[in-house]
């Protein structure tokens, strides 16, 4: 299943975007991300289905939650 | 001994807090820095901490639940986030030194303030008072939700009613009220001070700042986040906004299980039941010669459980000696409300403070009753 990785930089964002997309019965995985780069650096990522991506970035915007597509590692 | 000084901290803790701080300070890592998993797990129990006070408080977005130092950091951090050079508070005549200190320092930086008379169980009188108070230049009104040393409620509802329909912030210290009183951000506050260590049963050493959407004071302190760590400048995120440095992770988890406790045994039940405690004492300090009481008999609507008195022609800090000599735990003197004290005429005696929690046994009441009898003979 092809999944999309997102990028938040604050943990309590990260984990409050966690709990909203559970709440849409959206599973998700979240982890600190690893690869650094320039602008990215110290936070953490979420990842979920792509089939729910619109979906899922609505709930994520709609909630102030601020996020980047994350192309780094994790 | 007979502890009644829960106005103070509520003492002892319950036992499923000193087990949650136990097993932080011996297992804890540090929350939200790395991705091992004993720091995350240290993260996800700060975040529940979070969602749970925020649940408590009625609020949806736990991000503007604020870890402070304690009650009087979310103070400082609220109003000298907040005002300005040439701004204008109303507060109440009554408030602690963790509003009137912070607001006699701003002065020197030209902020003013007013202090609006508050008439126990008068509620009209007392939101009159302050609607005269408001000049063209304020901008915020802050009042506590309970006196800290006479137990008389403020109508913060109203008061914030007050504020918003002139275009004010409006603040409560909820130091005495946070777990006894219904207290939910739903009702439209700006911004909610709350210890952790007294009416939710959390250790000393927290706090919480609670943020509406339209309150976003400038921080107090920078540093470290564990966010955005390629940039120099503060996140403007929160809470990081305003949590730099490593949290206070026992506390933190301790505040929670508070927290729980409270939830556990129902606020409404514990303030039902401490307030009859504090009325049975009312009445017997009543019918005592020589004892002073100084507010009226406490009710529900007008009052929280904590009561005030003065046994005649004795200072405040020898009756409480004398009571402490019989195994009984009281604060006397100023309770650091001077304010509170000026508005009732105790600035020179000061007072005899005694508070309830849900672990004072009844037997207290005759107790304190018998030995404040045999003080004041």
């Amino acid at each position: 299943m092809s999944r999309t990785t997102v990028f938040i930089g604050s943990v309590t964002h990260a984990m409050r975007g966690q709990r909203l997309l559970s709440s849409r019965g959206i599973s998700s995985e979240m982890a600190k991300a690893q690869k650094h780069d320039d602008k990215k650096s110290c936070g953490y990522i979420l990842r979920f289905p792509t089939s729910v991506q619109e979906e899922a970035f609505s709930l994520l915007r709609e909630n102030g939650i601020r996020f980047t597509l994350w192309k780094g590692g994790a | 001994m007979l502890y009644a000084d829960n106005a103070a901290t509520t003492r002892p803790k319950p036992p499923q807090v000193v087990q949650a701080v136990q097993r932080a300070v011996q297992s804890g890592a540090n929350p939200g820095r790395s991705g091992y998993p004993a720091s995350m797990e240290a993260a996800r129990q700060v975040y529940e901490a979070r969602r749970t006070a925020a649940d408590f408080f009625g609020m949806s977005d736990e991000s503007r639940v604020i870890f402070t130092p304690g009650c009087t950091y979310s103070l400082n951090l609220a109003l000298k986030g907040t005002l300005q050079p040439g701004d204008h508070v109303v507060v109440s005549s009554l408030e602690h030194n963790a509003v009137m200190r912070p607001l006699t320092a701003l002065q020197k930086s030209g902020v003013s303030f007013t202090r609006a008379a508050v008439f126990p169980g008068d509620d009209d009188r007392t939101v009159d008072a302050f609607r005269k108070s408001i000049n063209g230049r304020t901008r915020l009104i802050a009042a506590m939700h309970a006196s800290n040393v006479w137990g008389i409620r403020l109508p913060i509802e109203r008061l914030c009613a007050l504020a918003h329909a002139y275009g004010l912030l409006f603040l409560t210290d909820a130091a005495q009220s946070a777990g006894v009183l219904p207290l939910s951000m739903k009702d439209g506050y700006d911004m909610v001070c709350v210890p952790g260590h007294k009416g939710l049963y959390g250790p000393m050493g927290i706090g919480l700042l609670l943020l509406s959407g339209s309150a976003l004071p400038r921080a107090l302190t920078e540093g470290g986040t564990g966010s955005g760590s390629h940039s120099l400048e503060q996140p403007e995120e929160l809470p990081d906004r305003y949590e730099s440095g490593t949290a206070n992770y026992s506390g933190i988890l301790g505040l929670k299980a508070g927290i729980d406790f409270v939830n556990a045994r129902k606020p409404e039940k514990i303030f039902a039941s401490e307030m009859n405690w504090i009325r049975q004492l009312y009445q017997g300090l009543k019918t005592i010669p020589g004892v002073r009481l100084l507010t009226p008999p406490p009710t529900q609507a007008y009052a929280v459980p904590v009561l005030s008195f003065v046994v005649e022609g004795m200072e405040s800090e020898e009756t409480a000696a004398r009571l402490q000599q019989r195994g009984i735990a009281v604060r006397a003197g100023l309770h650091c409300a001077p304010c509170a004290h000026e508005a009732m005429g105790t600035l020179q005696t000061g007072a005899v403070r005694v508070a309830p929690s849900v672990f004072t046994p009844q037997r207290g009441v005759s107790q304190i009753l018998e030995e404040v009898r045999r003080i004041s003979r």
